[in-house]
C-alpha cells in the first residue's frame, strides 16, 4: 500500500526558533494519523506545511507520490477543516460546500447535485440556502466537512477541528467525523492537544513535543509502550518512577527507586546494569487491596491517602513507606469506594506493566 | 409600589443622560441649526440687485419672501453647467479615490509589519498640514517646474513641461490626495478585520491567489468600499480647495460659486441659494445611495 503522504526530515524554522524539527511520517490510503501534542509543539506548523500555507526550511511533503514543496497551495488538492471552520460568511452554505467545485469549473447543475450528496453525507441536507451566522457550531463543523471533501482531494486535512465544540458536542462528533473518514476513505491527518480525541479518531498518533516526533504508533502501541516519559506523561495518567538497573536477568530488570524499594520491569533494548531510568505504570494496571496474594510481584506497603470518587472508578493516592507517591485506579463493584482515607493496605503490579523509559 | 420607584429612577436617569447631552444640543442650537435656518431664509429673501444683501436679514418681514433665487438657479445655464459639472466631480473623485485606496489599502493589510507602519504614516502625515498647504504643496511637486517635471525633462521622456495643474487634472488630483486618507483608513480597517482563514480556506479549495481576494476578500470588504464611496463622493461633490487653489474658472464647483457669491458680488441670496441647492442634490443622492445599499442588505 503506497503512502497517500509522507513527510521525511522536515524542518520549520522561523526565525531562531524551530517549529517543526526534523519531523518524518507517512499516512497510508484511508488512514487517519493524529499530530498530538501541547500547544506550541509543531503539530499545527506540520500540517500547515502539508496544506503550503507555511513553507519548509528543509525536507520533503509528497501527496500522493508528487513531491509538493514547490505547489503552490491551490494546486495541492488537500480538503482543509479549520479550527473555527472558517467557512465564507457572505456565502450559502451551498455556495461555500460547492466551492472546490466551481473553483475547477464544474457547471452549476453539477455542482448542485454533489452539494446535495456531501450534504446527506455530513447529515445536513436542507440546508443549502442557510447562510454560516445562522447555524451552531456543530451545524458549522459538518459544512466545513463537507466542504473539504467534496472534490475528493488526495489529502484532509483537520487542524483542531473539534476544540470550538462543547464536550457532549465533541464526544458525539469524534465519532462521526471518523465514521465520514471511513466511509469516504480518504486519508487524513488530524491536529490535536486532546489526547481522548487523537485516542478515538486515529489508527496511528504521532506525539510531538518542541518540533519532534516523539512516538508513532497505533492508539494502544502509544498508549502500552510509550517510547519516553513524555509520551507516557502526556497520554493518560502514569506513576512515574525515576530508579536505577541493578539487575538484569532473562528479560526482567531490577530497578531501585529512591532508596530501598525495588521493583522489578520487563527490559527494553539498552537496558543495562547501572543506567539510570524511569519507569511508568499507569494507575489502572496497579492492583490495590488490603493485603497482596502471596505470589505477587513488586508489592508496596503503603497508606490510602486520598480517595477520589469517579462514579466508575475510585482514583486512590496510596503513599509507600519510602515517601513514594503512587496513583491507583480500582473499578467500584458496590456504590462506595471499597477503602477509606487512612487504611493500611497493599499494592502490587506484574513486572509486564512497569514499562521502563531511558 | 417597587415598579413604580423603578420607573422614577429610569425616569430620573434618562433625563440625567439627557443632561450631560445638553452642552452638545445647545452648542449645536447656536453654532449650527441657527445659521443653518438663518441661511435658509436668506436663500428665500427678494433679492435687489445682488449687492449687499443678507447680512442682517429680519427673519419675518412680510413682502421680503420669494423662490426668486431658485427660479433664477436653474433657468440660469451658468449655473446649471456648473450644477452638473460638480456631481460630475463628485463621481469621478469617488471612483478614483475608492479605488486607488482600495489599491493602497490592500497593500497595507498585505504588508509586513514595518512597511505597514511606514505606509500608514504617509498615509495619515498630509492630515498633519494645512489643506491650502498641502494644495501649495503640490505646485512644488506638480508644477511647471515641479518635481516630476524637472525629473522628466532631465530623463528626456519630455522636451516640454506636461500642464499638470490648473486643469482636471490637477483638480482631481488635489481632492483625491485630500479625501484618500480616510478612504483608505477605512477600507484598511475593515481589511485587517477579514479572517485570515478564510482567504486561506479559499486557496485550500483550489482558488489562486487572485481568484481568492475576487471570490473573498473583496465581497467581505465591500462594506468599508460603500463607506468610501460615500464619503469620497460627499466630499468631492463640496470639494473647495482644490478646485479654487489648483483649477481655473471651468472647473469651478458650487462650493466655489457660493464664496464668490458671498464674499465677493456680496450677493448673499444666492450664495445661500446655491448652499441649499448642493445639499439637496446631496440629499437626494444619499436617499437613493441608501436604497441601494437597503437592497444589497436585503440580498443578504
Amino acid at each position: 500500500m503506497n503512502p497517500r503522504i509522507c513527510v521525511v526530515d522536515l524542518v520549520k524554522r522561523f526565525g531562531a526558533v524551530t517549529a517543526v524539527d526534523h519531523a518524518s511520517f507517512d499516512v497510508g490510503e484511508g488512514e487517519l494519523v493524529s499530530l498530538l501534542g501541547p500547544s506550541g509543539c509543531g503539530k499545527t506548523t506540520t500540517l500547515r506545511c502539508i496544506g503550503g500555507y507555511e513553507t519548509p526550511t528543509s525536507g520533503s511533503i509528497e501527496i500522493a507520490g508528487r513531491t509538493v514543496n514547490d505547489v503552490p497551495i491551490h494546486k495541492r488538492e488537500i480538503g482543509m477543516v479549520f479550527q473555527n471552520y472558517a467557512l465564507f460568511p457572505h456565502k450559502t452554505v451551498a455556495d461555500n460546500v460547492g466551492f472546490a467545485l466551481k473553483m475547477r469549473g464544474v457547471s452549476k447543475a453539477r455542482r448542485r447535485e454533489a452539494v446535495a450528496e456531501a450534504l446527506v453525507l455530513v447529515d445536513m441536507e436542507g440546508f443549502e440556502g442557510r447562510f454560516p451566522s445562522q447555524l451552531s457550531g456543530g451545524q458549522s463543523q459538518r459544512v466545513a466537512l463537507a466542504r473539504a471533501i467534496i472534490h475528493r482531494p488526495a489529502v484532509l486535512l483537520l487542524d483542531e477541528p473539534l476544540a470550538n465544540l462543547d464536550r457532549k458536542l465533541r464526544e458525539t462528533m469524534r465519532v462521526e467525523l471518523k465514521l465520514i473518514q471511513e466511509k469516504v476513505g480518504i486519508s487524513a491527518v488530524l491536529v490535536t492537544h486532546d489526547q481522548e480525541e487523537a485516542l478515538v479518531m486515529s489508527d496511528r498518533i504521532a506525539v510531538m513535543e518542541g518540533g519532534r516526533i516523539h512516538q508513532l504508533g497505533s492508539p494502544g502501541e502509544i498508549y502500552n509502550r510509550p517510547s519516553t516519559a513524555f509520551v507516557a506523561n502526556f497520554i493518560g495518567e502514569t506513576n512515574f518512577m525515576q530508579g536505577t538497573i541493578v539487575a538484569l536477568d532473562d528479560g526482567i530488570a531490577g530497578v531501585r527507586i529512591e532508596g530501598d524499594l525495588r521493583i522489578t520491569a520487563n527490559a527494553v533494548d539498552g537496558c543495562r546494569v547501572g543506567a539510570d531510568v524511569g519507569v511508568s505504570v499507569r494507575p489502572e494496571r496497579i492492583r490495590i487491596g488490603p493485603a497482596a496474594p502471596g505470589d505477587a510481584a513488586n508489592v508496596v506497603a503503603g497508606t490510602v491517602e486520598f480517595v477520589t470518587y469517579l462514579g466508575a472508578v475510585a482514583s486512590y493516592r496510596v503513599r509507600a513507606k519510602g515517601g513514594l507517591r503512587l496513583q491507583v485506579m480500582k473499578p467500584i463493584a458496590g456504590e462506595e469506594a471499597e477503602l477509606a482515607e487512612g487504611q493500611e493496605v497493599a499494592i502490587w503490579w506484574t513486572p509486564e506493566q512497569g514499562r521502563i523509559l531511558a | 409600589m417597587r415598579a413604580l420607584v423603578g420607573d422614577g429612577v429610569a425616569r430620573l436617569s434618562r433625563n440625567r443622560a439627557f443632561l450631560l447631552l445638553s452642552p452638545v444640543v445647545v452648542f449645536l442650537l447656536v453654532f449650527f441649526l441657527f445659521p443653518f435656518f438663518s441661511l435658509f431664509r436668506i436663500s428665500l429673501a427678494v433679492n435687489e440687485g445682488g449687492t449687499g444683501y443678507g447680512e442682517g436679514t429680519l427673519f419675518y418681514e412680510p413682502g421680503t419672501w420669494t423662490l426668486d433665487n431658485y427660479v433664477q438657479f436653474f433657468s440660469d445655464e451658468y449655473f446649471r453647467g456648473m450644477a452638473l459639472f460638480t456631481v460630475e466631480f463628485g463621481i469621478a473623485v469617488c471612483i478614483i479615490a475608492t479605488v486607488v485606496s482600495y489599491a493602497l489599502a490592500y497593500q497595507i493589510y498585505r504588508s509586513g509589519p514595518v512597511l505597514k507602519s511606514v505606509l500608514l504614516m504617509v498615509v495619515i502625515l498630509p492630515k498633519f498640514t494645512n489643506v491650502i498647504v498641502l494644495m501649495y504643496g503640490l505646485l512644488v511637486v506638480f508644477g511647471r517646474s515641479g518635481l516630476v517635471n524637472d525629473a522628466l525633462m532631465f530623463t528626456g521622456v519630455i522636451d516640454e513641461p506636461i500642464p499638470m495643474l490648473f486643469n482636471l487634472f490637477g483638480v482631481l488630483l488635489g481632492e483625491t490626495i485630500i479625501v484618500m486618507p480616510y478612504c483608505v483608513l477605512v477600507i484598511a480597517a475593515v481589511l485587517h478585520s477579514i479572517d485570515d482563514a478564510l482567504v486561506e480556506a479559499a486557496e485550500g479549495l483550489g482558488a489562486s491567489r487572485a481568484r481568492a481576494f475576487f471570490e473573498v476578500t473583496l465581497p467581505l470588504s465591500l462594506p468599508a468600499v460603500w463607506v468610501s464611496v460615500l464619503l469620497s463622493f460627499m466630499w468631492g461633490v463640496g470639494a473647495f480647495a482644490s478646485p479654487y487653489l489648483l483649477g481655473n474658472a471651468d472647473l469651478y464647483t458650487l462650493s466655489v460659486e457660493v464664496d464668490r457669491q458671498v464674499n465677493w458680488r456680496l450677493n448673499w441670496a444666492m450664495g445661500s441659494t446655491i448652499a441649499y441647492v448642493l445639499m439637496g442634490m446631496i440629499l437626494v443622492l444619499m436617499y437613493f445611495y441608501s436604497r441601494a445599499q437597503r437592497g444589497e442588505a436585503a440580498r443578504r
